[in-house]
């Protein structure tokens, strides 16, 4: 996978492309936890060029909500493929976070 | 070899996982399987091979576990053989996915998620192996 971080309307957004699976997850959890450590407790993740999130990448996203819950903050997601919003829809994530439509529809939420 | 069937051996290290999932995904890409089937199955076999990896053994040793993917005019069929502690992933405890963001944990997820994914999934002990055949229809 590929991730890549850039400001919007001063927010924060992290591209993700590619597969989110058991290999991919080391990478994103450090990208993930370095973010929230340096003091960015608000961030939209951009799935537009994701394929798929297998439990591992779930994992890192449940973290990364877990870390930023004590200080008010929000774990935006957006873009997701038909495909990826299943995966969240049959794993009961799609009521743990914010899905928005698109990084617009996003940024209005953070 | 049978075109349409892969069979591969790897062994119980989680350096493994990527080269699988490579292989599985050329193997259905050379088979024209549609984008969304093949997402599917990358992710049910990161499930079932890093469970695998990490559960199946607690001996320290290194073992052989193989992995066959059928396509066929109806099916994919995904097939795990370890011999690994006995290990029914049909009848475990499923993930509570209706708890809030700070009960929930990641226990059981993955196997969550290949019973849904999949269209049929049955286990049997065979001798000193677990078999997992996992099948998924192509007709959508």
């Amino acid at each position: 996978m590929e991730i890549n971080k850039e400001k919007k309307d001063g927010k924060t957004v992290i591209n993700l492309s590619g597969q989110i699976d058991s290999t991919a997850a080391t990478e994103f959890e450090s990208t993930l936890v370095e973010i929230i450590d340096s003091g960015t407790h608000v961030m939209i993740l951009n799935f537009a060029d994701v394929k798929f999130v297998s439990s591992a990448g779930l994992r890192v996203l449940l973290l990364a909500g877990k870390k930023v819950k004590p200080h008010d903050g929000k774990v935006i997601l957006c873009n997701l493929a038909t495909d990826v919003q299943e995966v969240f829809d049959i794993s009961g994530f799609s009521s743990l976070f914010i899905i928005c439509a698109d990084v617009e529809a996003a940024l209005e939420k953070a | 070899m049978n075109r349409q069937k892969l069979q591969l051996t790897f062994v119980n290290s989680a350096d493994e996982a990527p080269r699988v999932a490579k292989k599985v995904e050329r193997f259905l890409n050379e088979r024209y399987v549609n984008d969304s089937l093949t997402n599917k199955l990358l992710l049910c076999v990161d499930e079932l091979v890093t469970n695998i990896i990490g559960h199946a053994y607690n001996d320290k040793q290194e073992h052989a576990v193989s992995l066959e993917c059928t396509v066929n005019e109806e099916h994919i069929i995904l097939e795990l053989r370890d011999d690994g502690v006995p290990f029914d992933p049909t009848k475990q405890t499923r993930a509570n996915t209706k708890q809030k963001l700070e009960e929930r944990s990641i226990g059981g997820l993955g196997i969550h998620l290949v019973m849904n994914l999949m269209d049929h999934v049955e286990y049997i002990r065979e001798g000193d192996f677990n078999v997992l055949k996992a099948t998924k229809s192509i007709q959508q």
